[in-house]
């Protein structure tokens, strides 16, 4: 029987959402990513996407769709090539037929948005730090100005740091720059403080798929897919009973926790 | 817990005396000395070039200081000992692929047991034995490409370990992996050190990896910044930023507590938190039973 | 991309030509090429078809597989055929196409040249079928290993070839992932000269080569601290034992060879 990498996967997504599909390594949601931009083309069913019809659909889709859909892979910054970062941040829009005022406008907004200076603009890649690189990589992205960004294990590799700072900047995508931001990842506690959606993939098959906090209630679901509750969340939830606290429905930050525990004693 | 698998009797596993190296005009390490002692863990934190590379590079003669002297257990690393030395000392690459260089996993176990020039009976023997160890017995035929990240990774440890070095020295070895494999990977480096009394030597950004070993030395600009227990260092704000590292969520909440006025003191170690977040509220006699805060699954 | 190259892959099985020393495989294989430069004639082309039928049914591999790794190269066999079937005016005349004539004795001639391309396609098919491409790198590495001693380091050589046997998979599947990330970044080569192709392919060309390098570095780093050094002494974990059968593989050659030789 053959085993199917993405089975009956039924999802319903907003725009302009932070939105996380979570699984373990080897759940299959690499290989959903690549159905977004038509690079995987599903065996059945159907993918309408930014008021286009993915699948069922002509053989070859349209190079609009490529551009709508920036897709991000891990450790992005192997596919710079050009002698300079600037060139590197032209490929995207050039390629889709952005004019060059445009291509360089475009340009200039993603690097400036991912902190890149006009030093660095000037750099080779080869002259780039680790976290350089990976900023540069994702502005080379954007600079396509594409309706969505989703970018696969965005943090890999990178210090706590610099995760947290990657974060926060795609957070700021979202939000201010109205794009929809998707981020697929295993690593639950990095995206918590950020995520409006989560969608959870446990062997090909969506095991959740809405509110973030709501999910936090279900260890079970969690631990299945090979996952931990987060440290904010399990503290909360030991504290909850005895401090007979209400129900958690947004990122308890330190000062909040602590906040709470000081109300709670009184 | 940290001096009971440390033996101060004979010569440290490592030591540099004045080391100095420089990448072409650039110094990256400026007379540094240290000296680790058999059987001892010792943890290396510190911002992206500020040297730990380097420094565990020296270490098994991959690169050559430019002034001062290496010595491991005692002896003096130069061109005539090189690969006698190299032989006690294992060394972890970050990258799960480019480490592995035989065509299976039973290759790649042997290379560097024929390196050693062991006889092939041994050979055959120590490939089954760190096999069976890492759970890689079904998988000893398998060519790398069709293998996880976590599995190439288990693969290198086998491979290293079968050579059976007294140093182990991990560069980075769980950073491009997931928290399942850091996991696994934290019990077995616990366990090398505690049972085998091997000197790890580990390059982490991993707080949790930073915490679990006995001593921890931060690089800043290729000097130490700071030398010591790491539940002392790591809850020092100004250390963290100097290793690019995020306070953890549970000293925060310390921190924040105690600008609420209740004090819990300083730990980064969540369960550590609970435990003195419900000793505060037992004492309060906010907690009815304290068999029901055992049933909360701690 | 790599499913559709049948010559070239191992197939498993525990027939007696699988657990044949690769070594005899390969000293079989340049008796075989010597056999094969000797067929002149329909007779002695025949000879070596039988030999060559008898090793692949030895082989127990179904037959769909040879086929299949003779079809690519289809047309290079069929351009020899008629190459000699129009060029050829010796033997006596049997057809004329338009300006062309064919003779009697180009059209032996053209089958028997696409007949000894064939048989040189299905025995080196059957060499890669049975034996996998290490234990081949390694029956070469042993078998030239003499030349070490006129200078020419064939310990390099065996190295590099291991290797590339190797890395080539995982830099195949690196490709493919850069491809993709480029393809999403809008990198096309359709419906675009050969000059501007050639200039676009820049895009996969510097990420695939750079990456190689780095890899390249980390080995060298990893192979080191392994305690390899390039010429030193090693121990071989992996051996190759020659046996009875092995002996008799070789000698079995003797056979068509003296045929062919002899019976022109």
């Amino acid at each position: 029987m053959q085993q199917w990498t993405l089975d009956h996967i039924d999802l319903s997504l907003a725009t302009n959402q932070f939105i996380t599909i979570l699984g373990a390594p080897g759940s299959g949601k690499s290989t959903l990513l690549q159905h977004f931009n038509g690079l995987l083309r599903a065996h059945h069913g159907s993918i309408h996407l930014l008021n286009m019809d993915i699948d069922p659909a002509p053989a070859k889709l349209p190079k609009q769709l490529t551009k709508k859909v920036g897709l991000v892979f891990q450790y992005p910054e192997q596919q710079l090539f050009s002698h300079t970062i600037w060139d590197d941040l032209l490929y995207g829009p050039l390629n889709f037929e952005m004019s060059l005022q445009e291509a360089e406008n475009a340009a200039k907004s993603a690097a400036y948005f991912m902190g890149l200076d006009d030093s660095i603009l000037r750099k080779s890649p080869y002259q780039l730090s680790s976290g350089q690189l990976r900023k540069a990589a994702i502005a080379a992205v954007l600079s396509a100005q594409p309706d969505m960004i989703i970018l696969d294990e965005p943090t890999a590799s990178l210090d706590s740091s610099s995760r947290l700072e990657l974060m926060q900047l795609l957070y700021r995508q979202c939000h201010e720059q109205q794009r929809t931001v998707i981020v697929v990842t295993h690593a639950l506690d990095e995206v918590m403080p950020f995520t409006d959606h989560i969608v959870v993939i446990d062997e090909g098959k969506v095991a959740y798929s809405g509110n973030p906090h709501e999910l936090m209630k279900q260890e079970t679901i969690i631990t299945k897919a090979g996952l931990q509750i987060p440290a904010p969340y399990q503290l909360y939830n030991t504290l909850k009973e005895p401090l007979q606290l209400g129900e958690l429905n947004h990122y308890p930050t330190a000062a909040e926790l602590a906040a709470t525990i000081k109300n709670a004693i009184k | 817990m940290s001096l009971l698998y440390v033996n101060f009797d004979k010569p440290p596993a490592v030591q540099f005396n004045n080391i100095s190296f420089s990448h072409g005009q650039l110094p990256v390490l400026k007379q540094l000395n240290l000296s680790i002692p058999e059987g001892q863990w010792v943890s290396i934190a510190g911002h992206n070039g500020s040297g730990k590379s380097t420094l565990v590079r020296l270490i098994n003669g991959l690169l050559h200081a430019q002034s001062g002297q290496v010595s491991i257990h005692g002896t003096a690393l130069d061109d005539t000992n090189l690969y006698q030395l190299r032989s006690k000392i294992g060394y972890i690459f970050a990258s799960p692929d480019n480490q592995f260089i035989g065509l299976t996993i039973r290759d790649d176990i042997a290379f560097g047991l024929e390196n050693l020039c062991l006889p092939r009976e041994i050979i055959e023997e120590r490939i089954n034995h760190y096999a069976k160890m890492f759970q890689l017995t079904e998988l000893l035929d398998r060519h790398p490409a069709t293998l996880s990240g976590g599995q190439k990774q288990r693969a290198a440890l086998a491979a290293v370990l079968a050579m059976q070095p007294s140093i182990l020295i991990l560069d980075e070895a769980t950073s491009m992996l997931d928290s399942s494999f850091r996991d696994f990977f934290l019990k077995l480096i616990t366990k090398l050190n505690r049972e085998e009394h091997m000197t790890i030597i580990s390059i982490s950004h991993d707080i949790k990896e930073l915490a679990a070993s006995e001593r921890l030395i931060i690089l800043h600009d290729g000097a130490i910044l700071a030398d010591g227990k790491p539940d002392i260092l790591l809850i020092q704000q100004q250390l963290l930023q100097a290793c690019r590292l995020e306070m953890p969520y549970a000293l925060q909440l310390c921190h924040e507590l105690k600008k609420q006025g209740i004090d819990i003191g300083e730990t980064i170690d969540e369960q550590e938190v609970q435990h003195r977040l419900w000793a505060l509220l037992s004492s309060k006699s906010l907690i009815a039973t304290k068999s029901k805060a055992c049933s909360n699954g701690h | 991309m790599r499913h559709k190259l049948m010559l070239g892959r191992y197939i498993d099985g525990h027939s007696i030509i699988h657990h044949l020393d690769p070594r005899a495989k390969l000293i079989g294989m340049f008796f075989f090429i010597a056999a094969v430069f000797l067929i002149n004639s329909y007779l002695t082309l025949l000879i070596g078809v039988v030999f060559t039928f008898i090793m692949m049914l030895l082989t127990k591999i179904p037959l769909s597989y040879y086929l299949r790794a003779i079809k690519p190269l289809i047309f290079l066999i069929a351009f020899i055929a008629l190459f000699h079937l129009f060029f050829h005016t010796e033997g006596t005349r049997m057809l004329k196409v338009g300006v062309f004539s064919i003779y009697s004795g180009g059209l032996e001639k053209g089958l028997v040249s696409a007949g000894r391309m064939t048989l040189f396609i299905a025995f080196a098919a059957v060499l890669s079928f049975t034996t996998q491409p290490d234990r081949i790198a390694n029956a070469l590495s042993h078998v030239l290993r003499p030349i070490q001693k006129i200078g020419i380091p064939i310990d390099r050589f065996s190295l590099m070839l291991s290797l590339s046997l190797r890395f080539i998979p995982t830099i195949f599947e690196e490709a493919e992932r850069i491809w993709k990330a480029q393809v999403s970044r809008g990198f096309s080569l359709a419906d675009l000269p050969l000059k501007v192709k050639a200039k676009r392919i820049i895009a996969l060309l510097v990420p695939v080569t750079s990456s190689a390098f780095r890899r390249a570095e980390s080995l060298a780093d990893a192979m080191e601290a392994r305690n390899y050094q390039l010429g030193a002494i090693r121990s071989q974990y992996r051996q190759m034992i020659w046996k009875l059968n092995d002996t008799f593989f070789l000698l079995s050659f003797a056979l068509p060879i003296y045929l062919i030789l002899f019976m022109k």
